[in-house]
């Protein structure tokens, strides 16, 4: 990822719980550009292609899709937008299928350490 | 038909008369109705001589004796009458023979005012064309002292016995050769410490014993004996006295007196009265007890005690009648004194009276005793003790029976709460993923709203605005958080049957709350289709809870194989006048066939996993509310769990109702 000086990273939020999402965008409020929230697990991907964000926060458990499957179909051929797969689950065989799917990152939602995560992608 | 036929061989005469004695007698001719009496009398004398010719020759009948009987008192004087019946009945059983009694009544109630003279001539005239008496008998005092009087007139070669006589009247004339007594001692003195045994507070006494020579001599008599109770007793004597009047005397005495009959013949005014009218007068009209002197009196009013025995002395007296008919001398027969009797009393007059039975001497007899209730009702007394035992049996039965259901019931609750415990950790258990996901988002957003505000701070942008704002996002979260966990908890807290009045949408709601997570991760869609009106039901929050997240979960497995699209579960409520059905639908396999229709079997499961006790604890649990739960297989594939469960405020529903 290496976006312009004057420009914060573009980040899509794709959670399906609201009041996580809202939280979310507090905390990229001051460094990122949030370029849009999306809760339905199969319009995670139409609108990623669409809006073309740097970085994708990824839910793993969506209801109508796996969160793995999205995020394959987000980096298949695609550089330029990362995806940090966000999950309150800290299993190291997910955090593994997830780094095998595409992800960049794995963070885990009890962690607090998303804004690092991010901020550590942004200085790669 | 019956006539009156004259007997032949017995005389006897009353109140001086020759009265002939009949008796109705049934004869072989009372059948001939219609004949003429002479014509009887002819049929008759043909039987007679027939009977005669056609007897056997029989051995000479012995002579028929000849008693004369003098009595002191006429018929209504209880003792002469009761003691010459006993009399005669003992001789006639002594005497193996015919005995004519000739009674003649020579006491003051016999010939009233006739002169003695008349009454020997006629004596004298009855005997004119017939044998000379065997015996001549007199019964009582006043008939002793006018058969000595004319001794000489009447029959003096003839035996003479004086029965039931006081020795007194031979203390100036001893007994002839020829004559015997049978002493009859009236101990009063004795019977009046009696009357003070039983009766402390006795101060006067009042004495009935008619009125002419013979009361005099015994005023005379027990005057002096009754000295001995001077200071203690007073006597009021009645000799001077009309039977009006006595009787008006006997009924204003005091408390503390006593009426003692000795005997009665005439009364001041000279008109005679028998006793057995007098004592009834007395005993209707008395106000202080009545007692008396001879046996013969129990049964006529008189309370009783140690008295003269006068049966036993009639019975004494035939003995030695029947010595002297026999031809024994007088003077070869010893007469023992009359003993007085066992103390005898009526029950009634002590009941009446007031006297307890255990100021009685030893030995008493108590006669006419009210027959007591178990006497008189012992057969429906049984019967209803019977009836009583058994009925006491049952309830005792039924309260043991009651007590060990209490105690079965107490049982089955706490086997219910260990069981229900058992199964709901074992289903929390299962929830391990739902509850973390749960708990994961609002703690996720707390975190992150914190780190949000920290940044807000530091880089010092944080509005009073935006500081609130956030702060009341993470308090919100906290109480969710706070909200899961507590519903956790609760299901996995030991708990015991609680009934309280609960919605039961709000029971479901919560149900589905706790699987939520799992329903998402399954993918299958939860159709709830509650009515909008409360359903309150008497129940248990947290057991309730576990039968609807295990008919969930139960619906969630059955659908594994389920293509994603085609999950679902509905869950449904209809509301009836009494109770509340609720479905738990699901799109799944069905109902497994190899229980032939009967899940609710302990220890039998299709799953790996769990003990097999879940559906059974979801039914104990449903029949521990007063309702019921079955299941059967959608028609168009999945299966139905329906519960069943009374509407708080509503009578109890008939299981047949409650089944669906």
């Amino acid at each position: 990822m290496s976006p312009a000086a004057n420009r914060r990273p573009r980040v899509l939020v794709a959670d399906d719980h609201a009041e996580l999402t809202k939280a979310i965008c507090r905390l990229l409020a001051e460094d990122y550009e949030v370029v849009a929230t999306v809760a339905d697990g199969r319009a995670v991907v139409e609108t990623a292609r669409r809006l073309k964000p740097d970085v994708v926060v990824l839910d793993l458990n969506f209801s109508e899709i796996d969160g793995l499957e999205v995020c394959r179909q987000i980096t298949k051929g695609n550089s330029e937008t990362k995806v940090v797969m966000f999950t309150a689950k800290d299993d190291p065989d997910v955090r593994k299928e997830s780094l095998e799917a595409g992800a960049s990152a794995f963070v885990c939602k009890l962690s607090g350490d998303l804004l690092s995560a991010l901020n550590s992608l942004e200085k790669s | 038909m019956t006539q009156l036929v004259r007997r032949p061989c017995r005389d006897i005469i009353r109140l001086s008369l020759p009265i002939a004695c009949y008796s109705r007698t049934r004869t072989l001719c009372s059948g001939e109705a219609r004949l003429t009496t002479h014509g009887r009398q002819l049929r008759c004398a043909a039987l007679a001589a027939l009977l005669v010719l056609v007897a056997p020759p029989s051995e000479a009948q012995p002579p028929v004796r000849q008693v004369l009987v003098l009595q002191s008192f006429d018929r209504g004087n209880i003792t002469i009458d009761q003691f010459t019946a006993n009399f005669r009945l003992e001789l006639d059983r002594l005497a193996g023979g015919p005995v004519n009694f000739v009674q003649v009544v020579v006491g003051a109630t016999g010939l009233v005012e006739a002169p003695d003279q008349a009454i020997v001539d006629y004596i004298r005239s009855t005997f004119t064309d017939r044998p000379k008496p065997d015996l001549v008998l007199t019964i009582a005092g006043p008939a002793a002292v006018f058969a000595r009087k004319y001794r000489q007139l009447l029959f003096p070669d003839t035996p003479l016995l004086f029965a039931a006589v006081h020795p007194r009247n031979f203390d100036h004339a001893p007994l002839g050769e020829n004559e015997i007594a049978i002493p009859v001692g009236n101990d009063l003195p004795r019977l009046i410490e009696e009357i003070l045994q039983l009766r402390p507070q006795t101060r006067q006494i009042f004495m009935v014993m008619g009125s002419g020579q013979s009361a005099e001599f015994w005023h005379r008599e027990y005057e002096q004996q009754f000295k001995r109770f001077q200071g203690r007793l007073t006597f009021i004597w009645s000799d001077d006295l009309s039977l009006p009047e006595i009787l008006r005397r006997c009924a204003s005495l005091p408390p503390d007196a006593a009426i003692f009959y000795f005997l009665f013949g005439t009364d001041a005014s000279g008109a005679a009265y028998a006793d057995e009218r007098v004592l009834a007068d007395i005993h209707a009209n008395a106000s202080a007890p009545l007692f008396g002197v001879q046996s013969n009196y129990i049964g006529h009013g008189v309370v009783g005690g140690s008295l003269i025995p006068m049966d036993e002395a009639a019975r004494n007296a035939a003995g030695v009648a029947i010595q002297l008919l026999n031809g024994s001398s007088p003077r070869s027969i010893a007469v023992p004194p009359q003993p007085a009797g066992r103390p005898v009393f009526d029950w009634r007059e002590l009941d009446r009276w007031g006297i307890a039975e255990s100021r009685l001497p030893p030995d008493s007899v108590v006669r006419f005793r009210r027959p007591s209730l178990w006497h008189e009702y012992r057969a429906t007394v049984l019967f209803a003790a019977g009836l009583l035992v058994i009925q006491s049996l049952l309830i005792a039965g039924l309260l043991y029976q009651r007590r060990a259901r209490q105690r079965a019931e107490i049982e089955s609750r706490r086997n219910l709460a260990l069981a229900a415990d058992a199964t709901r950790r074992q289903t929390m258990s299962a929830l391990t993923n739902s509850i973390t996901h749960e708990l994961g988002q609002p703690l996720s957003s707390m975190i992150h709203n914190a780190q949000a505000l920290q940044m807000m701070v530091t880089a010092e942008r944080a509005t009073p605005g935006a500081i609130s704002e956030i702060a009341s996002d993470i308090r919100a979260q906290g109480a969710m958080a706070a909200q899961i966990i507590e519903r956790h908890r609760s299901m996995l807290r030991g708990h015991q049957l609680d009934k309280k009045p609960i919605d039961l949408r709000a029971v479901i709601h919560e149900s589905l709350a706790l699987v939520a997570h799992d329903l998402r991760s399954r993918e299958i869609d939860a159709v709830v289709d509650l009515s909008p009106d409360p359903c309150v039901i008497n129940g248990d929050q947290v057991l309730l809870q576990q039968v609807f997240v295990n008919l969930v979960m139960n619906a969630m497995d059955a659908m594994a194989a389920t293509p994603p699209a085609r999950r679902r579960v509905i869950i449904q409520d209809e509301l009836r006048a009494s109770d509340v059905v609720i479905s738990v639908s699901d799109t799944g396999a069905g109902l497994p066939t190899k229980f032939n229709g009967d899940l609710f079997t302990p220890f039998v499961t299709t799953k790996s996993h769990g003990l097999g006790i879940g559906l059974i604890v979801v039914r104990t649990i449903v029949e521990a509310h007063g309702g019921s739960i079955v299941a059967r297989d959608n028609p168009d594939g999945g299966a139905t769990f329906t519960v069943t469960i009374r509407r708080a405020g509503t009578r109890a529903i008939p299981a047949s109702e409650g089944a669906a």
